[in-house]
């Protein structure tokens, strides 16, 4: 395993493989040459777009219509300037939601564009799935062991073992499209040892 | 010079720990374990979950205390048995893990940290223990890969991949050993999986054979399919089997139908929710028993059954006993050709979906209300955890008895709809949050020990826990006693087997969802069982909290091993 591998297992903050690794060299440090990893598997950042990762709409833009006010929450990838989706790493795949921005907390307000907030959809506790919706409560759900977390105050556990919030991705609206204006702002998926 | 002391220290502790012998293990000992020693499981091949040993007994087992404790580093659900032979001791727990232990003193010999994939997900984050051959010690990984170590120093001997979690298989069993192969079954039911079951060669890893538990178009069972349904169908196997020597045939349990709703998949859905028997050396069906058709209700009957001969109703039996998610007890024989005979059948809690059972075939039959389908909402008895979810019942050859760890009073309801099927996600049919889970309104308790004479098909008596679950497997011994865990005060238990009347207790550092076992050292008898609350417990926990006012809402996680031995 490289240097930048464990580089992503302490944080998985948003940085592209490629980044660390030419970070890495510039240190100085010896580390192997080792090939590009593919490039849909670098994270989201300020301006790539989302596009449906699911259902008839696969591939296609995440505009705010195509969200319902309230919930339920719908899954998205970014994809890249040039076209190409990020859908290399599981821990891109984020879920979009559409609430009264009114509801929302002052500092998840700064990373939602009208009303839209932008979470990981890879739960902190065992790196599952966070694609499901309370309808109820309205908050997302994980779809291993039922952790649900508040999607007006980013993304706070509120229910179930998760030991952390999910990330934030920020995001702005441009021409109704969702659009990424920087990384995620935490950590994505599990630290664990295995 | 820090790093030089350091460095002749650990040298010290390594040369220490090899100094002890290890003792191979043959077929002929598993076939026959020594009473000792735990050497597999469930203790023995017939998974009895049973120790010969009398050491401890209903007369003292008020003097047992515990003699060293062990912090396993992990949080998460600890399901796996203290495997002990001659002095190793081995547990594992979540997040890929064995340690070796001195099974005397509790010093450690040695670690495995087993490294899977950063991005895969755990819907159990769990193992359920090692299996031993020869000098290796055999261990499946979560991500999928089957790992042999050498029993003395945890190297690895080899590594092979048996299951592919990016379309949601993984593994949480404790492998068999058969025969010089090792055994082994894949997870992943709610994944949409075709279930496998395979075995590798002891010594070099190579697979012998893979069985899968859903037939391909055109072998048997095919016709109970429609189109493609198959290929996504589940019947995970995600426990470990039971073994007869005499007849070299493997008793394997299936889970749950793939997605959970039968009307998607229309058809008796061979082999979902049965148990299977497979020739050992060549992994071939040489019988079967669904315990229900077309599963609607998440019913796994992944544990395979005990091997027990019976007489029942005036007929010796070569019997099987299974003790049924689906909230029956089954009474079944085993046939030299492989084939798997009916016997009986009596629900053990209470289970409202069945309206008959065929006498012949043990067959049921369905109320249509009580089937949920997609866009039919139904509620049934018991919930999909089942009267007994995996925690191993036991049987006690001296008394002819059994021991079963059941919940009761609980329901579930579920309303199906069609999911989009994406390769390694949740597809059952349902989301998490649309799983209807009830208690019975006047319920006065939930978790139980029952035992039945099996001879005579009788329960005998029950114990009742009014403020919990139970989730702990139980271990039964020539002393007369039954041990338990499984419940959220953290509490492990002593009972005399003969009548339920609870001789000790002590509280743990965590709830107790692992198997205990039993073993003797220098003419000394240990109770051992690792403490560590997690995975379906934990969850289950949650919805009652919110179901049921003043129901504690978490019990702490961090696994601990306990040992216990009478007070000199």
């Amino acid at each position: 395993m490289g240097e930048h591998e464990r580089e992503r297992q302490v944080c998985g903050c948003g940085l592209a493989r490629r980044e660390v690794v030419l970070g890495a060299a510039a240190l100085g440090a010896t580390i192997p040459v080792v090939a590009a990893a593919a490039d849909n598997e670098r994270r989201p950042k300020a301006g790539d777009r989302l596009v449906h990762s699911m259902g008839p709409k696969k591939g296609q833009p995440l505009r705010v219509e195509d969200l319902p006010l309230g919930g339920p929450g719908v899954l998205a990838f970014p994809m890249d300037p040039s076209g190409l989706v990020l859908d290399g790493s599981r821990f891109n795949e984020v879920v979009a939601v559409r609430l009264d921005p009114a509801s929302l907390g002052e500092e998840t307000r700064k990373g939602a564009a009208e009303g839209v907030v932008v979470y990981s959809s890879i739960c902190s506790h065992e790196a599952c799935p966070v694609n499901m919706w309370n309808d109820y409560e309205k908050m997302l759900v994980c779809s291993c062991h039922g952790s649900m977390f508040d999607p007006r105050e980013k993304a706070a556990v509120v229910f179930g073992p998760a030991p952390r919030r999910l990330a934030q991705l920020p995001v702005k609206v441009e021409s109704g499209v969702l659009v990424v204006t920087g990384p995620f702002d935490g950590r994505i998926g599990a630290v664990r040892a295995a | 010079m820090i790093k030089r002391s350091l460095f002749v220290a650990a040298a010290l502790l390594a040369s220490t720990a090899s100094v002890q012998a290890y003792t191979p293990v043959t077929d002929a000992r598993l076939a026959n374990p020594e009473p000792h020693n735990w050497l597999m499981t469930r203790g023995n091949y017939q998974g009895w979950s049973y120790s010969p040993l009398d050491q401890i007994n209903v007369r003292n087992v008020k003097k047992l205390v515990p003699v060293w404790t062990f912090a396993t580093g992990k949080r998460s659900g600890h399901q796996s048995p203290p495997i002990v032979n001659d002095g190793y001791m081995f547990i594992t727990q979540p997040d890929n893990q064995v340690i070796a232990l001195d099974a005397r003193t509790g010093e450690e010999i040695w670690r495995f940290q087993g490294q899977g994939p950063e991005e895969f997900s755990a819907l159990h984050n769990t193992n359920r223990g090692v299996s031993l051959y020869d000098d290796k010690v055999y261990v499946a990984m979560l991500y999928g890969d089957l790992v042999a170590l050498e029993a003395k120093t945890g190297k690895v001997a080899w590594k092979t991949t048996v299951a592919n979690w990016k379309v949601g298989e993984y593994m949480t069993m404790a492998p068999l050993t058969v025969k010089g192969k090792i055994v082994v079954g894949i997870s992943g039911g709610e994944f949409g999986v075709r279930g496998f079951i395979a075995a590798y060669d002891a010594k070099t890893g190579q697979q012998v054979w893979k069985t899968y538990t859903i037939p391909a178009p055109g072998e048997p069972g095919s016709e109970t399919w429609r189109g493609d349904d198959w290929k996504r169908g589940g019947a995970s196997a995600w426990m470990t089997g039971n073994y007869d020597v005499e007849t070299n045939t493997i008793y394997w349990g299936t889970g749950n139908a793939s997605p959970w709703f039968g009307d998607q998949r229309p058809g008796d859905n061979l082999y979902t929710a049965s148990t299977l028997a497979l020739d050992g050396d060549t992994g071939k069906i040489k019988g079967h028993f669904q315990y229900h058709w077309n599963d609607s209700w998440d019913w796994d009957e992944m544990n395979a059954p005990m091997l027990v001969d019976y007489n029942y109703r005036g007929r010796n039996v070569r019997g099987l006993i299974k003790v049924s998610r689906n909230g029956y007890l089954y009474w079944l024989e085993r046939l030299q050709n492989g084939a798997i005979g009916f016997v009986d059948a009596k629900p053990y809690v209470y289970q409202d979906v069945f309206a008959s059972i065929d006498p012949k075939t043990g067959r049921p039959t369905y109320h249509p209300d009580k089937v949920p389908g997609t866009g039919k909402k139904a509620s049934f008895c018991p919930s999909l955890w089942g009267g007994k979810d995996w925690p191993f019942e036991a049987y006690n050859p001296k008394l002819g008895m059994i021991y079963i760890p059941a919940n009761d009073n609980h329901c579930g309801f579920l309303e199906g709809k069609v999911q989009e099927y994406v390769a390694g996600k949740w597809w059952t049919g349902v989301d998490i949050p649309d799983i209807g889970f009830t208690v019975k309104k006047d319920a006065k308790s939930f978790g139980e020990i029952q035992a039945w004479d099996i001879g005579a098909g009788k329960k005998t008596w029950t114990v009742l826990y009014p403020n919990s679950m139970n989730w702990g497997s139980i271990l039964t011994t020539a002393g007369g006693l039954v041990f338990n865990g499984g419940t959220q005060d953290r509490m492990f238990r002593a009972y005399d087997a003969r009548t339920g009347e609870q001789l000790w207790q002590i509280k743990t550092s965590s709830g107790i969802i692992a198997p205990p076992a039993s073993y003797m050292i220098d003419g000394v008898q240990y109770i051992a069982v690792q403490a560590g609350w997690g995975v379906d417990p934990q969850f289950q926990q949650g919805l009652l909290a919110n179901l049921i006012p003043g129901w504690p809402k978490a019990t702490t996680e961090g696994g601990v091993l306990w040992v216990f031995a009478l007070q000199e």
